[in-house]
């Protein structure tokens, strides 16, 4: 036990022995066109992940266009200028390449993974989808249907649903409430020319930052600049006009759903990523409602039963965020669950120095153990980069989060959980 | 199941003509790499060192509701639950902390065919690792308390498996599916039987379940193998076997039969199933290929045809889980409630095309499509350790490193015979449809 304790205490120093995230082989440059590019050169395995994104999302949408950053962005693969949606697929199936988009509210991405000895095709396809999209009117109408039939299908799942009523209580008035799929009359309102002038907007070089890592050669970078070095600047006039999100008293909202299990989220709000608090929500976080040892898995959790799916998280946000507590229970205990929730904050300013720690390690050990894949590396890179941390930041956090004390945990809960939103999805069996 | 699923996915195939130097060299690599090492006791331990400061370390145990009966389904999940819930030398929960709080990642999961548990450690922290899990599986406790709080949290989890259609649905298709083999019953196991399970019940199920003989540890990351076997034996050297196992593969005997049921889902779920081949059958390897040319993928058949130029669904895909007995080969696609008999009949004459054969193109996009799946989903030590276990609970670890060779062996003509042997009985089909007034 004596050596266990010593090595807890040895933890965050150890584990940055097991990194490889050193950045060492992390090169930042600027095409001339204004796009940012990282490079992060690994010779583990042969594959290289590139990770293209665009300072878009449902962030940068309005009730009447929500929606349509996914729609435009879905409609990339399904057919370009070069190739139709089918063979567009063949052509990325037959190399094996992965090739996805993703949308949410502050940021858009367009990934590939591929083995590198097809970075040549692959980089072709990629481009060509986000270069020459065909944004054809029979693809656009497809892509509609099955968006329109993925936004009924949330509501299948219980936990989404719940999620989707949350998000439009906490951020009243705010675009974070907007879904990334959209609303069905959003979606049928949307005509190809919107999609069009969206996309000019979106494809433009200072919003786009495209990440590497792997196994990739100096001619593999020449020819993805040579191919992304067209791409203009878009003068977008428009401003993207935001209020500030306000919780100026508690938020209660109940919806009784024909399922077997009731859902809770009782939400905060909390500061952006940009934000000096950040770092130690990051840390509340982990103490609160991350993994088996947090305060709710085992107060809750274990020693009450009261549910079998606890915990909380504490999105990243350019905005202001939310941290918000969950849990899946039955009908009977939600009043229970809210009580022991809001009095696991109440305790939270009685948090110990060994606590603080093992967060800290948690975060850290969790940091690693998540950036050993390729396209994951690519995508923290590229992620701190365009939400205007920088690429550098990647390391920076593990030491904003060894520098966040017991006092800095007790400062944001006096700070921000005052008034909270409350969303239960009751179920009616 | 999900690992099943997963694997089932990523399971991968070389392409013959494209066999490059890198590619060489990593199933060379491989196969030289893994040992396996078989305690007196019966005990298997399999490693694999890979010098990148990570070790993973998973305990698989060759039991899941497979072994289960309508009497006591469930168990295996509801130990899996208890398992960390203290020893004498560890209080509830506490393995969970020493694990997260050196930065560690731990975890169980139960399936129809095993059980497992494992920690992701950096390297420094093996012992706490080896220690804690080894520990947690051959000294639970089972404090009575902990078995009634646990039972709750149970509950809990099947009654929100029961608010998804998707858990739903193939728990449905396996009940029709299944005459009386225990892929039948749900992994999970139901809420009354959960509730009637006593201390002794599981006491009994551990003790005669959890022996060496059924146990696999795997290693894979940055140690000594000869040093890691020398800590590990020092658990077992006053751990003898209780009981002999004969975990010998049950014949599934399969009915064809169609359920349609209203339910208070929105959309339409249609489930499709045949029985298919068991891990050891040569025609799993075929099965593979069938399962991604139909239903894998943007270029699928079955994608291609039925959602994107006919417009019968929304999303559609096959999935075939590689298991100890027979698994099944499934459809499941998410539909409008109109098109539900079309799109039957389409996929229908689909597998009528299957058993016609596919090109020569298609067998070679897939064998690409699989190989490069395959490296990409063993990026990390945890990704291997899993694929090693798995195969080695179900039948050898030597089917992981032998696939690729297994699969490159796979013509045109094994791709017809074999869609024409498991492919050309009548499935099972389930049907959710959603209630004219849902809310």
């Amino acid at each position: 036990m004596r050596l266990y304790k010593k090595k807890i205490l040895l933890g965050i120093t150890i584990f940055i022995l097991i990194s490889n995230v050193t950045l060492a082989n992390v090169i930042k440059e600027k095409l001339e066109n204004g796009i940012t590019l990282i490079l992060n050169e690994e010779r583990v395995f042969p594959i290289i992940a590139i990770t293209v994104f665009f300072k878009t999302g449902s962030l940068y949408e309005t009730e009447k266009n929500n929606g349509i950053t996914n729609l435009t962005f879905e409609l990339l693969l399904k057919g370009t200028k070069n190739f139709n949606s089918d063979k567009f697929a063949e052509e990325i199936e037959s190399i094996g390449a992965l090739i996805d988009v993703d949308t949410t509210s502050d940021y858009t991405t367009v990934s590939l993974v591929c083995i590198k000895k097809y970075i040549n095709k692959a980089l072709e396809l990629l481009v060509d989808a986000i270069k020459n999209p065909s944004f054809s009117e029979d693809e656009i109408d497809k892509q509609k249907k099955m968006i329109i039939s993925n936004i009924e299908s949330r509501d299948d799942n219980v936990f989404e649903f719940a999620l989707k009523n949350f998000k439009e209580l906490m951020y009243e008035g705010h675009p974070y409430k907007f879904d990334s799929l959209g609303e069905v009359t959003s979606i049928l309102n949307i005509k190809r020319q919107d999609i069009v002038d969206y996309y000019k907007k979106c494809l433009s070089a200072d919003k786009i930052v495209i990440s590497v890592s792997g196994d990739f050669l100096k001619e593999d970078i020449i020819i993805l600049k040579k191919k992304f070095e067209d791409i203009n600047f878009f003068n977008d006039n428009t401003s993207l006009n935001i209020n500030d999100i306000k919780l100026n008293s508690n938020k209660e909202k109940v919806i009784i759903k024909e399922k077997k299990q009731s859902i809770i989220l009782l939400g905060f709000l909390a500061p952006s990523i940009l934000d000096k608090d950040y770092p130690a929500f990051k840390v509340l976080n982990a103490i609160m409602g991350s993994g088996m040892s947090s305060k709710l898995f085992n107060n809750l959790r274990e020693k009450e039963g009261l549910a079998y799916e606890i915990g909380s998280f504490f999105p990243s946000r350019i905005n202001k965020s939310s941290f918000v507590f969950y849990a899946g229970t039955s009908k009977e205990n939600i009043d229970k669950v809210k009580e022991g929730i809001l009095n696991e904050i109440k305790k939270g300013i009685e948090i110990t120095e060994d606590d603080l720690q093992k967060a800290k390690n948690y975060i850290i050990g969790n940091f690693y153990l998540d950036h050993q894949t390729n396209i994951r590396k690519s995508w923290y890179y590229g992620w701190y980069e365009l939400l205007g941390k920088g690429y550098e930041y990647d390391k920076e956090y593990i030491e904003d989060v060894k520098k966040v004390r017991v006092s800095d945990i007790n400062r944001i809960i006096n700070e921000y959980f005052k008034n909270y939103a409350l969303l239960v999805v009751e179920n009616s069996n | 199941m999900k690992r099943i699923i997963l694997l089932c996915f990523s399971i991968v195939m070389l392409f013959s003509n494209c066999a490059t130097i890198t590619e060489k060299r990593y199933i060379s690599e491989r196969e030289e790499v893994v040992k396996k090492i078989t305690l007196t006791n019966g005990l298997t331990i399999i490693a694999r060192e890979i010098p990148n400061n990570i070790v993973s370390i998973q305990i698989w145990f060759k039991v899941g509701s497979r072994n289960e009966s309508d009497k006591n389904n469930g168990i295996s999940h509801f130990i899996e639950h208890l398992v960390f819930k203290g020893t004498k030398k560890r209080g509830v929960n506490q393995l969970s902390k020493e694990i997260e709080s050196v930065g560690g990642k731990i975890n169980g999961a139960t399936s129809k065919d095993y059980t497992f548990y494992y920690a992701t450690v950096a390297k420094d922290f093996i012992d706490i690792a080896i220690d804690g899990l080894i520990d947690s599986v051959l000294n639970p406790v089972f404090n009575n308390e902990e078995i009634e709080r646990e039972r709750k949290v149970v509950i809990e989890e099947i009654l929100r498996q029961d608010d998804n259609p998707y858990s739903c649905l193939f728990n449905l298709l396996n009940d029709i599916s299944y005459v009386n083999h225990p892929y039948k019953m749900p992994v999970i196991g139901k809420k009354e039987i959960i509730e009637s399970l006593t201390r002794e019940d599981i006491v009994s199920y551990y003790n005669k379940f959890y022996v060496p003989e059924n146990m696999i540890i795997v290693i894979v990351g940055d140690f000594n193998t000869e040093e890691i076997v020398k800590k590990i034996k020092k658990y077992f050297s006053m751990k003898s076997s209780k009981s002999h196992l004969l975990n010998i593969n049950m014949k599934a005997e399969f009915n064809s039969c169609k359920i349609e049921k209203e339910t208070s889902f929105k959309k339409c779920y249609l489930a499709v199933g045949w029985l298919a081949p068991t891990v050891d059958n040569e025609d799993t390897y075929a099965m593979d290929v069938i399962t991604t040319v139909l239903g894998q993928g943007r270029s699928s058949r079955l994608y291609r045809e039925l959602k994107e130029k006919q417009q019968l669904c929304y999303s559609i895909e096959s999935s075939y889980g590689t298991m100890k007995d027979e698994g099944l080969f499934k459809i499941f696609a998410i539909l409008d409630e109109k098109n539900n008999i079309l799109l039957q009949e389409k996929i229908m004459e689909e597998i009528n095309k299957m058993k016609e054969g596919i090109t020569l193109n298609e067998l070679n996009k897939v064998k690409t499509m699989i190989e490069n799946s395959y490296i990409f989903d063993h990026e990390t030590n945890e990704s291997i350790a899993s694929s090693l276990g798995y195969y080695e609970a179900i039948s050898s670890y030597k089917l992981e490193l032998s696939y690729l060779d297994n699969i490159k062996k796979i013509t045109l003509d094994d791709v017809k015979r074999v869609a024409n042997k498991y492919l050309s009985s009548k499935p099972s089909i389930v049907v959710f449809k959603p209630k004219k007034e849902s809310f």
